[in-house]
């Protein structure tokens, strides 16, 4: 690098040269009384703003490397299309973009007719808009549900019952195989717990879905959930029939809060027992335990209280469940929550009253809506946003996302 | 290295930039730079250190910086002081800081290499790939279809 650049400079004092001659010419015909100290001085400034153009594009790439490993995914964008040597940065930089806080997916009502999505940017408070490809399903037919590694599940909820895969980055785009290829693996009983009121056919395949590792890799594996069950299925990509199928699932009962967190999925069955599944062979399935108090206290809670809640939440890498349970109190007329928050120890695969280890760090609560998973950031829990009250956040239907590993 | 330094704190250090401007600078002041710190482990460096990359005018501005960024461990105002010098300099002469970013790594000065491209992150920070051409000077190399698919690629970022 450096040698060529002596070069470049060298050519660069040879042209001067030959200007400065040329010059000399023309203007000692002209004006023989010219001084030459000014001459030169004119000419090394002509010199100088025509380096100026070149200089910053000359830059080192090791040094453009520095400046964009502390940009992010949009700046860097930009960065990239400012001029031929800083795109060739961009492309060949091995630096992931600088981490930001995760985007948030929302649709306005106005835009339904539009084929866009929106995304609001918490690190700079702006909104972006991204195209959607027309997948012939009209918009208010498609639901964002979920998302993975940058990529966006979408499930369709007109006649077909199907849904797509899309990364907004790469801009590509992978239909799902329909509910009928699923049939093989499904054991017979409802994925609903009210069979009734389903179409008969139906079985009630629902797309909301986690998908675990980008499709790029032969281990996709798509997490179907029904109303108490779900439906673990690993896909595998045909090229010569160009699409995707399903060849290995499993099913899981009874399951009432699910969430995914360092590429394991946890689901919570009705008993209190967690269930371990790896996203890499969701054949196979580790419990996480009740102990005998610890169950003896969950179920007086549910013989006593009609009203309690589980929710499941990961928080710094641990996995917790709160139970809250509102109680009236009659002496106090008032209603009284009282919360049970268990950590599950997953060296010994039991659930422990014991959460003192965690009294430093902050425990992330996301309470689902009547029919919302609780989605929680990959990885490690993502510190509290900061957000502006006068950002145009949407109070509603927001979807972390997550797309720290694309490009 | 040390070994001819019998006065502690204040050993002068000679130095000399590309267009043959002499600078004599602190040691604690030198030792910032890697590069001038192998050339004295090397005992290379007995009389006047030769620096061939390195302009009179943008020598001066390091040395500067490196004073500031010693006297500025833990002085938040130092910090802020040369935070707003280094911007200042990005804004009014693109070009001369440039040059201060290549001589920095030509020197080896960690610290600062790290100051100064954080500086211009900041500075790049939510702008348009047109408004950063005209602040930093930079001329468009693009044909007019390289730009147009580069933008079409990645529509939402450029909005």
């Amino acid at each position: 690098m450096k040698s060529t650049k002596i070069e470049e400079r060298e050519r660069g004092e040879e042209k001067k040269e030959k200007k400065e001659k040329k010059k000399k010419k023309g203007r000692v015909a002209a004006h023989c009384s010219l001084p030459l100290a000014s001459l030169q001085m004119t000419l090394l400034l002509l010199f100088l703003l025509h380096m100026l153009g070149k200089l910053w594009s000359d830059l080192l790439q090791c040094l453009l490397e520095l400046i964009l490993e502390r940009l992010i995914l949009s700046d860097r964008l930009r960065f990239g299309s400012v001029c031929r040597c800083w795109r060739t940065a961009q492309v060949q930089c091995l630096y992931p973009p600088a981490s930001q806080i995760p985007f948030l997916i929302f649709r306005r009502n106005s835009s339904t007719e539009k084929r866009s999505i929106e995304f609001f940017s918490l690190s700079e408070k702006r909104i972006y808009e991204v195209p959607m490809p027309d997948s012939g399903t009209p918009m208010q037919c498609i639901r964002c549900v979920s998302s993975s590694h940058g990529w966006l599940l979408f499930r369709t909820l007109d006649g077909k019952k199907s849904g797509f895969l899309f990364n907004p980055f790469n801009r590509k785009f992978i239909q799902l195989p329909d509910e009928t290829s699923f049939r093989p693996f499904y054991d017979g009983t409802p994925f609903f717990c009210n069979p009734i009121t389903l179409p008969s056919g139906n079985f009630g395949i629902d797309f909301s879905g986690i998908f675990f590792s980008t499709p790029t890799n032969p281990n996709g594996v798509l997490y179907i959930k029904g109303c108490h069950r779900f439906m673990l299925c690993a896909l595998k990509y045909l090229p010569q029939h160009g699409k995707w199928i399903p060849y290995l699932a499993n099913m899981v009962d009874a399951v009432s809060n699910t969430i995914f967190c360092g590429g394991k999925l946890y689901a919570l069955k009705d008993d209190s027992t967690l269930a371990v599944i790896d996203s890499l062979s969701p054949h196979n399935i580790t419990n996480v335990k009740t102990r005998n108090r610890v169950y003896n206290w969950m179920a007086s809670l549910r013989r006593d209280v009609k009203d309690f809640k589980y929710i499941l939440v990961e928080s710094c890498g641990e996995i917790l469940l709160v139970i809250i349970h509102g109680e009236n109190c009659w002496f106090l007329s008032k209603r009284i929550l009282f919360l049970g928050v268990f950590r599950a120890d997953l060296t010994q695969m039991q659930w422990q009253m014991d959460i003192g280890v965690l009294r430093n760090s902050v425990v992330m609560l996301v309470v689902p809506g009547p029919d919302t998973n609780p989605i929680t950031p990959a990885g490690p829990a993502a510190p509290p946003a900061a957000v502006d009250e006068t950002a145009p956040v949407p109070p509603r239907g927001l979807i972390e996302w997550n797309r720290r590993d694309t490009i | 290295m040390a070994s001819t330094s019998n006065s502690t704190s204040s050993k002068i250090i000679t130095l000399r930039s590309s267009d043959g401007e002499v600078f004599e600078v602190e040691e604690s002041v030198a030792l910032e730079s890697n590069l001038i710190r192998r050339m004295m482990e090397d005992d290379c460096a007995n009389n006047i250190i030769p620096l061939p990359n390195v302009t009179a005018p943008i020598f001066y501005l390091v040395i500067e910086h490196c004073k500031k960024h010693a006297e500025m461990k833990d002085n938040k105002e130092k910090k802020k002081e040369l935070r707003s010098q280094g911007e200042e300099l990005l804004k009014s002469d693109p070009h001369t800081y440039s040059n201060l970013m290549e001589a920095v790594n030509y020197l080896d000065i960690k610290s600062l290499m790290d100051l100064t491209a954080q500086w211009l992150a900041d500075f790049l920070k939510g702008k348009s790939p047109r408004l950063i051409r005209e602040l930093l000077k930079i001329k468009n190399d693009f044909t007019p279809e390289e730009e147009a698919e580069i933008l079409e690629r990645n529509r939402w970022a450029f909005d």
